[in-house]
């Protein structure tokens, strides 16, 4: 087992495995043997619904945080929070988030009743990561030279929604299934 | 017009690739990790000739101008290894030392910063004044004797306790007192190390080698000797120190996002996870050209600055545009890169990520995007002030 070191703040290491000859018996196989597939299923959706709400909550976070610094903060002769360049990313992130935020709640509770959920769950995770890191780059903004720092800890935000762009699953691999089993359009890779 | 450069411009655009091969990407990071400044690589570009590429040759220097730094820094940060000290030393310290020094000042401080034996910074960030400069209140005093008194706060200075002087702007004039805003700056040389200066650091998540301080002027003792250029006039030659930073931060970005593109077209021509490269997917493909053509694009700007800038003509509309362009192509260089390694990408290993940080400070620092667009939208194209 070795560690892998990344640059991404969060506190559970990853780590490279090596299987080499480990006895298993029957008393460890999960559902039945050949038949995993089925139950990978039900790992997979849930854990891009709970990406959605990771992101979703990182964002509404990064944007509180925003919200409070912008209205304080005066370098000219209002809060910065009344110029539209910073207002409009913000209020569209807000608006993004929530949508996100809906479809997670909707892929979750599809899952629950036992209906499928692929593709809600899919759009949820493709959707909380693309507006988490709106959310952050936005609130980022807000924060000048400040949000960079330790202290304030607004750009430490950005590696974890940004990694949800690309894991577990990239974005792209999720408008392919979108596009081809939820749409119907030819394969593309 | 002519778009080839010279034989002299090429030899100083590839420096970057020769200096690469000794000082490459990975001793840069190691630096950055360690936040130790990367002495070697800097007193070999010195002793190359570089650190002083816009001073005079009578001081040590190349004489050479801002062109010349441009290129210099794009050819370092497109093999990822750009030097910070270029831009708040050489470009906005030394140069204008250079050309608006007393004969002493010149004898006194460029020789030995060209030869990489002195190192300068630039202090002009407040914590209360942030964007608006004209509210900066670090202010040297005139005392009877015709000395000053300097007393104040600085924030984000790059490498200021590294340093041994700073160019350090300055009110002689408070804001309330002056009858044109831009009254009343007056910029001083200050030694580092001087009676009544404190440092303290601040810890931050964007990895370069260069430690960012805070600084406090409690009372220190400055003469008519420090001062740069004339009392009262700072003004002036503070244009010719930020203008030239953002086409330097433009350069800084182009280089970086290309550096990034190379690394990820090498693989996504080489890694095949379906049945094709992964290159061969327009999802991966599209966003590479799309940044590949910004990158190009802001590029031109930041050299067509730095000509106008060398030729003393007016390079405030094409420094912003450069540097706005810059910041924002290289942030979607590095992010399309990113996205082609996969989780490889977010690893010490690979080191993708890690360029990331840096281009998205451009966005904000040192001067954010909305303040640089506020000033194309108002006085470049006339639109009514927005803030």
């Amino acid at each position: 087992m070795h560690p892998i070191p990344v640059s991404v703040p969060l506190p559970e290491l990853q780590y490279q495995i090596f299987f080499d000859s480990v006895e298993l018996g029957p008393e460890h196989v999960l559902g039945e043997v050949g038949h995993g597939f089925d139950i990978l299923f039900e790992s997979l959706n849930p854990e891009r619904i709970l990406g959605g709400a990771v992101c979703s909550g990182i964002g509404r976070y990064a944007m509180g945080r925003a919200v409070d610094y912008t209205n304080d903060r005066v370098v000219f002769d209002r809060p910065i929070g009344a110029y539209q360049a910073l207002q409009h990313p913000l209020a569209r992130a807000k608006t993004e988030v929530e949508m996100a935020s809906l479809m997670a709640r909707k892929a979750a509770w599809l899952f629950d009743n036992g209906q499928p959920c692929g593709a809600e769950a899919n759009m949820a995770k493709l959707a909380a990561s693309e507006a988490g890191i709106k959310a952050v780059d936005a609130a980022l903004q807000c924060f000048g030279g400040n949000g960079f720092t330790k202290e304030y800890g607004i750009f430490d935000l950005y590696p974890l929604v940004r990694l949800t762009k690309t894991a577990p699953i990239n974005n792209e691999m999720i408008h392919n299934y979108i596009a081809e089993h939820v749409m119907g359009l030819p394969r593309s890779y | 017009m002519d778009f080839n450069l010279s034989d002299e411009h090429r030899m100083i655009y590839e420096y970057g690739a020769s200096l690469a091969k000794t000082y490459d990407r990975k001793y840069w990071m190691e630096c950055a990790d360690r936040r130790v400044f990367p002495k070697e690589m800097y007193q070999q570009t010195a002793e190359d000739g570089f650190v002083g590429t816009m001073v005079p040759e009578a001081y040590g220097g190349a004489g050479a101008g801002l062109l010349e730094m441009e290129l210099l820094t794009e050819g370092l940060a497109n093999h990822g290894i750009p030097l910070l000290s270029y831009v708040i030393g050489s470009v906005m310290s030394m140069g204008p030392i250079g050309r608006h020094g007393t004969e002493e000042q010149k004898q006194r401080y460029l020789p030995d910063a060209c030869a990489g034996k002195i190192r300068f910074c630039f202090a002009i960030t407040e914590p209360n004044a942030g964007t608006n400069t004209m509210r900066i209140t670090t202010i040297a005093s005139k005392k009877p004797d015709g000395r000053y008194r300097l007393n104040g706060a600085k924030t984000f200075i790059t490498d200021f306790v590294e340093s041994d002087y700073a160019l350090v702007v300055t009110r002689t004039t408070p804001l309330d007192q002056v009858e044109k805003k831009t009254d009343g700056f007056t910029l001083f040389i200050v030694d580092t190390k001087a009676k009544g200066i404190e440092a303290q650091p601040i810890p931050i998540s964007v990895p370069f080698p260069e430690v960012q301080y805070q600084v406090f002027f409690d009372d220190v003792d400055l003469g008519p000797e420090n001062i740069l250029g004339e009392e009262g006039k700072g003004f002036n030659i503070l244009f010719e120190c930020l203008n030239p930073e953002r086409v330097m931060v433009g350069a800084i970005g182009a280089g970086l996002g290309r550096f990034a593109m190379d690394k990820a077209v090498e693989y996504a021509n080489d890694r095949v996870v379906f049945d094709r490269p992964i290159g061969a997917y327009q999802a991966l493909q599209h966003p590479l050209a799309k940044a590949k053509t910004e990158i190009e694009l802001a590029s031109l700007m930041t050299r067509k600055a730095a000509w106008l800038f060398d030729q003393g003509e007016h390079c405030g509309a094409e420094s912003n545009m450069a540097k706005c362009a810059a910041a924002e192509a290289s942030i979607h260089a590095v992010d399309a890169s990113l996205q082609c390694f996969g989780g490889n990408g977010f690893t010490k290993e690979y080191g993708i990520f890690d360029i990331y940080p840096m281009v998205r400070l451009f966005k904000t620092a040192p001067l954010n995007n909305e303040m640089v667009l506020n000033y194309i939208g108002e006085h470049v194209m006339g639109l009514p002030r927005s803030y």
